[in-house]
């Protein structure tokens, strides 16, 4: 297990498709901001409170993080499982639950690294652009989201990685993943009306918890955390019971 | 001898269809040992059990003499199907990620690799830019991280050009000679095998039908003189008593093959005419490899 964590971080740190993420990451973030600040004409003021926390929101909502995360785990496992380069772990006798929690480190650093570059740029053109006041307050307020904001999109990237453990087949792994970020909470938004839930659904929907981590911290961070473990510990258990049979193809 | 594979009625089911169905095989510590059968037979299938990529329907797979397999596997290296590498990283990159996995990672083990799999210039090559016989080369470098003690190669020598054959044979020989690895081997260049291999197992549909070791081969492959008789009985006699030789075999109802004499026919068929046995037909043959498979199969499909 020791073994294959070293390997995995190997190949996530030698894999240029890994710095490629982080500079699109980089571009998409500044892309959002202004975009974020051509929508508001020009009138977005993130010195204020409550127009910092709309921007933040707004830069969560066009998927900031989201979507380069998706993209650099599309490529990262599409050449594990299309290149059928996982077989050879397991001819060499380590075990097929063992290879998915040799990965479970290897993408969540991934999220925080894809979150730091985000929140820097979304930060760094607040402060240079729209006149954000840099002081101690805002650099606890930062730390304070960016932490958050990685444990929220490491819910995600434990769900992203599991459906590609389960399924085994790139191209419909990466379907299903696409389809979960770009309709999953709009679907289950629709459900929660239709049937007056609130926001039952979308409350533990792991590619919707970015939207929940608030700037100024009113936030519920606890169930952050706690919609987390769930679903490390639930997409274990599904890895445990029904990804470690059947023949490697 | 130690056993490194023991299979007991070893059988994999797709579907109702057996595979592989019921083989009985051992293989035993320095063997080379050459799995021969047409596409389809049940080689690879085999294989993938052995190397636990895919689950047995029944029977039992031994590795290392009852060790657990999933322990005894950090002891094997496995080439099964094509070269499954990780496409965007380069040729030495593979090898580093490979060599942490399993554990074997230290100070020059990956240029040890390139140097056995003749890879060194191409070390910095990212993989999806190299040609088959590099992926080949390389897999097979991958399946030599650790030096394990067993070695499954499925069709080893595909893509490779006729120096990289003869490259990889040498290598094989020669992890062989000098380290006790035994090797299980497939591959359609019966020539080629047949230059490394010590013992033969021949598959057809899914059945192990038959198994060889190299000499009991050589002696079924060796020259003689196949002759057409018109009473094998009475031929039987004139090798015995004119000829002086018990070094012969009665084929069937018509064919009686002789192992001496090989270079004097006329005085076979002097031999056989005053025994009052009619020659209808005398060929020189010598099988080899290709031959003896091909004359199996066939028998195997008039049973």
């Amino acid at each position: 297990m020791k073994n294959m964590i070293r390997a995995s971080f190997y190949k996530l740190f030698h894999d240029k498709a890994t710095w490629i993420s982080l500079a699109g990451t980089a571009a998409w973030s500044l892309f959002v901001s202004v975009m974020l600040t051509w929508i508001a004409d020009g009138k977005l003021n993130a010195s204020d409170a409550m127009a910092a926390e709309k921007y933040w929101r707004d830069f969560m909502g066009y998927h900031a993080v989201m979507v380069p995360l998706l993209v650099s785990s599309i490529v990262l496992f599409t050449s594990e499982f299309k290149d059928k380069s996982w077989k050879l772990f397991v001819a060499r006798g380590i075990s097929r639950a063992g290879y998915y929690f040799s990965k479970l480190p290897c993408i969540l650093t991934l999220a925080v690294m894809l979150s730091f570059v985000a929140i820097t740029i979304g930060a760094a053109y607040g402060v240079v652009v729209l006149g954000m006041q840099f002081n101690a307050i805002l650099a606890v307020l930062l730390l304070r989201y960016f932490m958050l904001q990685s444990v929220a999109h490491g819910t995600a990237a434990v769900l992203i990685l599991t459906v590609y453990f389960l399924i085994k087949v790139s191209e419909v792994s990466s379907s299903i993943n696409t389809i979960l970020l770009m309709f999953g909470t709009m679907a289950l938004s629709k459900i929660e009306t239709a049937l007056s839930l609130g926001d039952a659904l979308t409350g533990v929907w792991a590619f919707a918890q970015p939207l929940r981590v608030s700037f100024a911290g009113a936030d519920d961070w606890i169930w952050i955390l706690i919609v987390f473990a769930a679903y490390l510990a639930a997409c274990s258990l599904a890895v445990i019971l029904f990804g470690v049979r059947g023949d490697v193809e | 001898m130690s056993n490194i594979v023991k299979t007991k009625a070893l059988t994999k089911k797709y579907h109702g269809f057996a595979a592989v169905d019921g083989v009985n095989m051992s293989i035993e510590k320095g063997d080379v040992y050459a799995l021969i059968g047409e596409n389809g037979a049940g080689k690879s299938t085999l294989m993938k059990m052995l190397s636990g990529l895919a689950a047995p329907t029944s029977g039992e797979v031994i590795l290392f003499e009852n060790k657990h397999p999933e322990v005894a596997r950090f002891r094997m290296g496995c080439l099964i199907d094509s070269p499954a590498l990780d496409s965007r990283l380069t040729v030495r990159d593979n090898l580093e990620m490979f060599s942490r996995a399993f554990g074997c990672h230290k100070e020059g083990e990956v240029d040890r690799i390139l140097e056995l799999v003749g890879m060194k210039a191409n070390a910095n090559k990212v993989i999806k830019k190299t040609s088959l016989g590099m992926k080949q080369r390389l897999a097979i470098g991958i399946a030599l991280l650790g030096s394990p003690d067993f070695l499954i190669l499925d069709e080893p020598m595909n893509g490779l050009d006729p120096m990289g054959i003869q490259e990889i044979r040498q290598l094989l020989k020669k992890l062989n000679a000098e380290n006790q690895t035994t090797i299980l081997i497939s591959s359609h260049l019966l020539d080629e095998v047949s230059k490394v291999a010590t013992r033969y197992g021949f598959m057809k549909a899914g059945h192990l039908i038959q198994e060889l070791s190299n000499e009991e081969l050589e002696e079924k492959s060796k020259t003689c003189l196949r002759l057409k008789v018109s009473d094998t009985a009475k031929a039987a006699m004139v090798c015995e008593k004119e000829l002086g030789t018990n070094n012969y075999e009665v084929i069937d109802a018509e064919y009686v093959r002789l192992f001496d004499y090989v270079d004097e026919s006329a005085k076979v068929v002097t031999a056989m005419v005053r025994g009052g046995v009619e020659v209808g037909e005398m060929v020189r043959v010598g099988e080899s490899l290709e031959e003896f498979f091909n004359n199996l199969m066939t028998a195997r499909e008039e049973q």
